[in-house]
């Protein structure tokens, strides 16, 4: 059984995200940068969802997924969800098995979604590019929250 | 462009035969200037024909392996200083990445395109394969850097902000999505908005003058001189047959401007703020020459296919960071 999402994980999640990007998230990076995402966040109220799946382009019932849901830039509620809550999300970013091992790992977010490890499965593109470094930026707390990821055999062939 | 218009251009019948016939062995001898404000808009408003580019492209194609980096590599260990280094890679590793992420990103487009436009589209895509190469190369044997393609994009990535993710991140997921839907125009034209009038006619004109002229008034780095100006006149294609792709996209269905304006809407956002200092005086550039470049080659690209930008873009451009606009 492949398992990326799990309960006790979210929950750890939701703690990291809960506290915002602290001063040590904000070091190395200009004022400027963060008030950017200051600013395109606080726009932000949704449900930002991660998706992992066996296969590239696998169907969304193949696969396991988190709801990250945010009001005015603040991290609310991080929960397991089913294929159909994340139909439903505002954004949905979803990955292979190996992709999220790679990326939990500690691979640079930046590279994840430039080089498409994590693909939009839905949500508008160029609204979700408005916010675009604060989901980079959101993305990296996740490396400060340890993970265990499992990957089936048939899904690494 | 009429032949007077080219003249008023500064574009000399000889200046665009000794740019347009350049080989690698005489490429030197062209003043870069040249080829990104006067070349490229050679004939640009009688919109050469898909296929009259790709006979250029045939006449202008290049072996990459054929660039000698010896004098490239003995520069950057002897002849540069530690601050010419940095701002250098600052501003040239954008386009290590660049150049390989719309080699992969530039098929899907080709499948939506005319059967003359998928010909030039092939010409592209191998230039762009030819552009990665040229970057690989002077990553490593002008360099020094160790490992396969990916290994040493990898390890040229720590210059590149990641702010340079929003041109080339969007491309990506632009990509994504016309593979679902190649034939949707309202696609199409935001991608080819990023990719032909963004990336490649504001940031990668730009980023060649920085790092080109450097190279030619400090007589440094002749192998990067030479491969990159032949790309910029590579691109000089590229950009022609981008415009020529949304002036008549809009022409067919005038309601396109929007997909324009947003694209571009979301393009200026990113650029608007940068997340690491980029020092240019070392290589003789200023902030506001930087900032300059991009805002005039964005207007001429606007201007050349018949828009303006509305009052809300045009407040944004005077945000362009530039920092951020070559990718810090």
């Amino acid at each position: 059984m492949s398992r990326v999402f799990t309960d006790q994980w979210a929950a750890d999640v939701q703690a990291r995200l809960s506290q915002g990007f602290t001063p040590q998230d904000r070091e190395g990076r200009l004022p400027d940068y963060w008030e950017w995402i200051d600013t395109a966040s606080s726009t932000f109220s949704g449900v930002l969802a991660l998706g992992a799946v066996p296969v590239k382009g696998d169907d969304l019932d193949a696969g396991e997924f988190v709801a990250i849901r945010i009001a005015a830039g603040a991290v609310q509620e991080v929960r397991v969800i089913t294929p159909s809550e994340a139909r439903d999300s505002d954004y949905l970013l979803v990955g292979t098995y190996e992709s999220w091992q790679k990326f939990l790992g500690g691979y640079d977010a930046a590279r994840t979604v430039m080089y498409r490890h994590l693909q939009l499965h839905h949500g508008n593109l160029l609204t979700f590019f408005n916010r675009v470094y604060y989901w980079i930026q959101l993305l990296s707390l996740l490396h400060q929250v340890p993970s265990e990821v499992v990957v089936r055999e048939t899904a690494a062939a | 462009m009429t032949l007077i218009e080219n003249q008023q251009n500064g574009l000399t019948a000889d200046l665009f035969r000794a740019i347009e016939g350049a080989q690698l062995r005489d490429i030197s001898d062209v003043d870069i200037n040249d080829v990104i404000n006067k070349y490229i808009y050679n004939q640009i408003a009688e919109q050469p024909s898909y296929v009259e580019q790709y006979k250029r492209y045939l006449k202008q194609r290049w072996d990459v392996y054929d660039i000698d980096f010896s004098q490239d590599y003995k520069d950057w260990h002897e002849n540069m200083t530690e601050a010419e280094k940095s701002s250098f890679l600052a501003i040239a590793s954008g386009f290590h990445h660049g150049e390989r992420q719309v080699e992969v990103e530039l098929p899907v487009f080709m499948l939506g395109g005319s059967e003359d436009q998928k010909l030039f589209i092939s010409s592209q895509i191998e230039d762009e394969a030819r552009h990665t190469v040229f970057f690989d190369r002077f990553y490593h044997e002008g360099v020094g850097l160790e490992g396969d393609l990916m290994e040493v994009l990898d390890q040229s990535f720590e210059w590149v902000g990641e702010t340079f993710i929003g041109p080339f991140g969007l491309l990506a997921y632009q990509a994504d999505a016309l593979l679902k839907n190649p034939d949707d125009l309202k696609l199409r034209v935001q991608y080819a908005t990023n990719y032909m009038l963004w990336i490649e006619g504001v940031l990668a004109v730009s980023v060649m003058q920085i790092t080109l002229r450097y190279a030619r008034q400090h007589k440094v780095l002749p192998g990067y001189y030479a491969g990159f100006t032949l790309t910029a006149r590579d691109e000089a294609r590229h950009v022609q047959a981008g415009l020529r792709f949304l002036t008549e996209a809009i022409e067919q269905d005038p309601t396109l401007i929007r997909e324009v304006h947003d694209t571009l809407r979301t393009l200026l956002l990113m650029s608007s703020t940068s997340s690491q200092y980029v020092a240019y005086e070392p290589i003789g550039w200023t902030r506001d020459d930087v900032q300059a470049m991009f805002i005039t080659q964005l207007v001429r690209k606007m201007d050349l296919i018949g828009l303006e930008l509305p009052p809300d873009l045009a407040g944004m451009v005077q945000n362009i960071s530039a920092d951020n606009a070559i990718g810090g």
